[in-house]
């Protein structure tokens, strides 16, 4: 089974649930200024929790940081969904604070229970 | 053929579905006896999809897929054949694969490890001399094969009826149309990573959606949006559409709810349904119309080959299909949804995406990312669409509220249907005309009839 389970992420190139540059996180942004972003609407109330933070890399200006989150979202009346996964980020110094250069976010599912990821990770 | 599984008669079946008013019965999305019924006489009859060929490619190759409740393994065999087989140990049932895709060179059950060869064939019984004596005749206790396997270029299916028709006949003139739109493309290979998630809703009313080109400019106004993918679908619009216009939308007035010119649908785009046999339906724009909005595929229908295999009548047609019962081919963006029914309540949605394996590595990429902006539980579409189907199934159940029908009644009485080559298609605008023609064929599958009446009553006449 060792091989399955290298098979259980994609790798780059391959399909994911979401591939984003910076002009698509914009463009998510501006959906939910819209309006009309109806998965949204009205906006889940979501939270993030964030553990084992480790740096795993230092090049000076940058770092690779990774860490374990738990995302909940509570929803309309009664609806509720938890992603837990991994983030592996890249951080960029600037000033007092850092940037994201990237960020890989693996999830525990395979099937997601969710019926969509309206939110950010 | 007659089945005394619960206390749905042909009688209340035709009453579900009405040909004349457009009006159907809000139980069929909630009442857990006609799902049980679904899943005998659809689920356990029909040609169903598994997968590609191309995810499956070298001998051991496997994919689990699902058949009604079956959960069902593709697997390459040593001849480059493709076998598909019941995932649960012919001695007590347990799963005898947990992986969903892989390659195996056996499966070994984790219960009491019988295990079995890539062809199903029982190889292995612990205690088969101490415990069993010697008496158990391996050769009767491998793993179920499904009734049939076919594909249609590279698409697998496979139904558990050994007396359904061949997957071409199956298919017919719709169905075949349908794939041709997806695999005439180019050379189309899977694009690893197959998208997995579950909505709340009744998979009847993920399956209406598809055909519903009504829907776009409300739900995905956000989408359309000129500083949300607006521009990315080409500003200004390809082949002269105009961007969507969404400023006098009023919520509180259904009156103002025409938009003038929307992206991909509104009231100047023709549009044309195809009906066919067994149910399969295609709706949408036509190849020429200003509401069509093929991004990555070129001008792919004006090879040889793809000419050939449209025909004339099939050239124009650039909507979306869907195979009965649950297979939407979105050609345009080469993928497919698959929509598998869990509980009346609980449908997962399994996204397969392609590409041409000719595409040079940028456009690849590019179609890639597209995809997954566009559709899947994270595309700036498809995230829109989830609630509105879990509502309209939640809110269909209440005691009152089960008394309004669902209603599919738009350009009822306006369909003239022209058979040209054997496709039957109906040239117009947005009507509800895919949807009704599914729920009627729906209703026809639910009744049982044996093959050459269901052919029959799901075979479209001169009008809708
Ligand atoms: S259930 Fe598989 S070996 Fe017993
Ligand atoms: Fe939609």
């Amino acid at each position: 089974m060792a091989k399955e389970r290298d098979l259980e992420f994609t790798k780059p190139g391959e399909m994911a649930f979401i591939d984003d540059q910076k002009m698509m996180l914009a463009a998510r942004v501006a959906r939910l200024r819209t309006g009309r972003a109806w998965a949204e609407d009205p906006p889940s109330r979501t939270r993030h929790l964030i553990t084992n933070i480790r740096v795993t890399g230092d090049d000076g200006d940058e770092l690779d940081v990774e860490s374990n989150f738990h995302l909940y979202r509570a929803r309309l009346k009664s609806e509720e969904d938890s992603w837990i996964g991994s983030r592996c980020d890249r951080l960029r110094r600037v000033g007092e604070s850092f940037h994201i250069v990237k960020r890989n976010v693996y999830l525990e599912h395979t099937v997601l229970l969710s019926r969509n990821l309206s939110n950010f990770f | 053929m007659t089945k005394e599984t619960n206390s749905l008669t042909g009688e209340r079946i035709d009453g579900f579905v009405s040909l004349e008013t457009g009006e159907i019965d809000r139980s069929i999305f909630f009442d857990s006896a006609v799902f049980e019924h679904e899943m005998e006489t659809i689920f356990g009859r029909a040609w169903l999809f598994l997968c590609h060929a191309t995810q499956i490619p070298e001998r051991g190759d496997f994919f689990e897929s699902v058949m009604g409740r079956d959960n069902v393994l593709v697997v390459r065999q040593k001849d480059g054949s493709i076998k598909a087989l019941l995932n649960t140990c012919a001695h007590r049932g347990n799963a005898v694969c947990r992986a969903e895709e892989g390659n195996a060179r056996s499966f070994l059950c984790s219960y009491h490890g019988w295990s079995y060869g890539i062809d199903g064939r029982l190889k292995g019984v612990p205690g088969h001399k101490n415990f069993y004596k010697g008496d158990l005749d391996k050769s009767k206790h491998g793993l179920r094969e499904v009734a049939q396997v076919a594909d249609y270029k590279g698409f697998i299916f496979a139904t558990h009826d050994p007396t359904a028709p061949s997957l071409d006949d199956f298919l017919g003139a719709t169905g075949r149309l349908s794939l041709d739109l997806l695999a005439m493309k180019g050379d189309m290979e899977i694009v690893p990573g197959i998208q997995k998630f579950t909505i709340d809703c009744n998979w009847k009313i993920a399956v209406d959606n598809l055909f519903d080109w009504y829907h776009p400019q409300v739900t995905h106004a956000s989408a359309f949006a000129p500083s949300v993918l607006g521009s990315m679908l080409g500003g200004g619009g390809q082949n002269g559409a105009e961007e969507i216009d969404m400023t006098d939308l009023q919520m509180q007035d259904g009156a103002d709810l025409d938009i003038p010119l929307g992206l991909i649908s509104g009231t100047n785009f023709e549009q044309s349904v195809v009906l066919g046999e067994y149910g399969h339906a295609i709706g949408g724009p036509t190849a020429t119309s200003s509401g069509n909005a093929d991004m990555i595929s070129g001008p792919w229908r004006d090879t040889p080959e793809a000419k050939e295999a449209l025909g004339p009548a099939g050239a124009g047609v650039a909507g979306h299909p869907n195979l009965f019962p649950t297979l939407w081919v979105v050609q345009e963006m080469s993928q497919l949804s698959l929509r598998i029914p869990r509980t009346p309540d609980s449908t997962e949605i399994w996204w397969f995406t392609f590409a041409d394996r000719n595409l040079d590595p940028g456009m690849r990429q590019f179609s890639v990312n597209l995809v997954s902006h566009i559709f899947g539980p994270a595309g700036l579409l498809e995230q829109d669409d989830g609630e509105n189907w879990s509502q309209a199934t939640h809110q269909s159940c209440g005691f009152a509220s089960r008394n309004i029908p669902h209603l599919l009644n738009m350009g009822l009485g306006h369909g003239e249907i022209i058979d040209e080559g054997g496709l039957k298609r109906i040239e117009g605008f947005t009507s509800e005309h895919a949807q009704l023609y599914t729920y009627h064929a729906w209703a026809q599958w639910m009744k049982d009839l044996d093959w050459d009446e269901l052919k029959e009553a799901t075979t479209p006449g001169d009008t809708i």
